[in-house]
């Protein structure tokens, strides 16, 4: 693959799916510093794997692979023997102007990444591809297991999320 | 709020909201970090192969002009055990699973590396503290032999550095050993575990 290629195959990628990585780096650490740690340590992954990737699988499956290996490996603790990468802060600004409704919507969404960082790695991965909408077969695609067994889990995962945040509501009354 | 509604609320809602982000800058930024890991792991390599190289020179150097063939027997101890970590280390390095891989295929290629570095610190002895061993163990007899009519004073700091040099190998040893029950087994346990749940029960 040529240089050009890979930088707009890399930029293509980044535009129309920056929302699944940064969703899998907040379903998997809380701080910001360890979120943009690990935000670019997914992206430099995601570079490296793009001269592999010859269309077979789907891009969206190939992006939530790169970005849940690379989230659980750094959470099994590699990061600490590799060089530390430092921050984008010039990079990345957050704008921070809401209104009152927008403001208790994105507390929902707040509570629901907290909810699944919450739970054991894999039913974390389920619950957000499944929140993402992806079908069965593709969350086999990216996990290795079985769709049956994804449907056993996922019914347990739902009512799980949805008991918690239910009483999160009432003790928040 | 069923589920349904929540799935509603989270894919009506634009996760990357507010974080803009210079897609060139960014470009850059990425392109450095991949180039600068490749370049670290490269220098790693090189620092051990130079390493090897030095420890090999030295003692080959030294026993040639010593006359002393106990100091060949440490060179080849020490080409021994850079040898052993280099060809490892690329050996290990080719079975690593790409990061495209599915989650079970990387958790048992990552459990696959644990068990190696496991049965590598608990083989310590062999590859890494015996073949050194055995060329320190001859050169510090064949000292002991020349010195056999010194001074006890001579004789006495020859048998405090042959006790050095055992307690370090020992000191070595156990601290390798620490390291797989501290380290490597939960490391271990916590992989099974994640291929476990990927597993139906």
């Amino acid at each position: 693959m040529k240089p050009t290629e890979h930088e707009a195959q890399f930029q293509r990628w980044l535009s129309d799916h920056i929302g699944v990585i940064l969703k899998v780096v907040r379903t998997c650490v809380e701080s910001p510093q360890d979120q943009e740690d690990l935000t670019q340590e997914i992206m430099v992954n995601l570079w490296a794997s793009i001269p592999r990737f010859r269309g077979e699988s789907q891009t969206i499956t190939w992006i939530y692979r790169v970005s849940f290996n690379t989230a659980m490996a750094w959470r099994r603790g590699e990061r600490r023997q590799r060089q530390k990468l430092k921050g984008l802060q010039h990079e990345a600004t957050r704008v921070a102007t809401r209104s009152g409704e927008e403001s208790h919507r994105q507390e929902l969404i707040e509570r629901m990444y907290a909810a699944i960082r919450r739970l054991p790695q894999v039913d974390a991965s389920l619950a957000l591809m499944h929140l993402d909408g992806l079908s069965y077969r593709e969350m086999s695609d990216v996990m290795g297991m079985s769709e049956n067994y994804i449907g056993v889990k996922l019914n347990r995962i739902r009512n799980k999320l949805a008991d918690e945040l239910q009483r999160e509501s009432d003790e928040f009354r | 709020m069923s589920f349904d509604e929540l799935q509603g609320e989270w894919q009506s809602h634009d996760h990357a909201d507010g974080l803009q982000r210079d897609p060139n800058l960014l470009l850059d930024e990425v392109r450095r970090k991949y180039d600068a890991l490749g370049a670290s792991l490269f220098r790693r390599d090189l620092v051990e192969v130079i390493a090897a190289c030095v420890v090999v020179a030295f003692f080959s150097y030294s026993g040639f002009v010593r006359n002393d063939w106990t100091l060949f027997l440490c060179a080849f101890g020490g080409a021994f055990v850079g040898c052993f970590l280099i060809v490892d280390r690329w050996n290990q390095r080719r079975h690593r699973a790409p990061s495209e891989s599915s989650l079970q295929v990387c958790l048992q290629a990552d459990l696959a590396q644990v068990n190696h570095q496991i049965w590598l610190l608990k083989n310590i002895f062999w590859w890494y503290l015996l073949p050194p061993s055995i060329g320190v163990i001859a050169f510090l007899g064949s000292i002991a032999w020349k010195e056999r009519h010194a001074s006890p004073l001579r004789q006495s700091i020859l048998g405090v550095f042959a006790l050095v040099c055992g307690l370090a190998f020992w000191g070595g040893y156990k601290l390798n050993q620490r390291a797989v029950t501290k380290t490597f087994i939960p490391r271990r346990d916590e992989l099974e575990t994640l291929l476990r749940n990927l597993e139906r029960d």
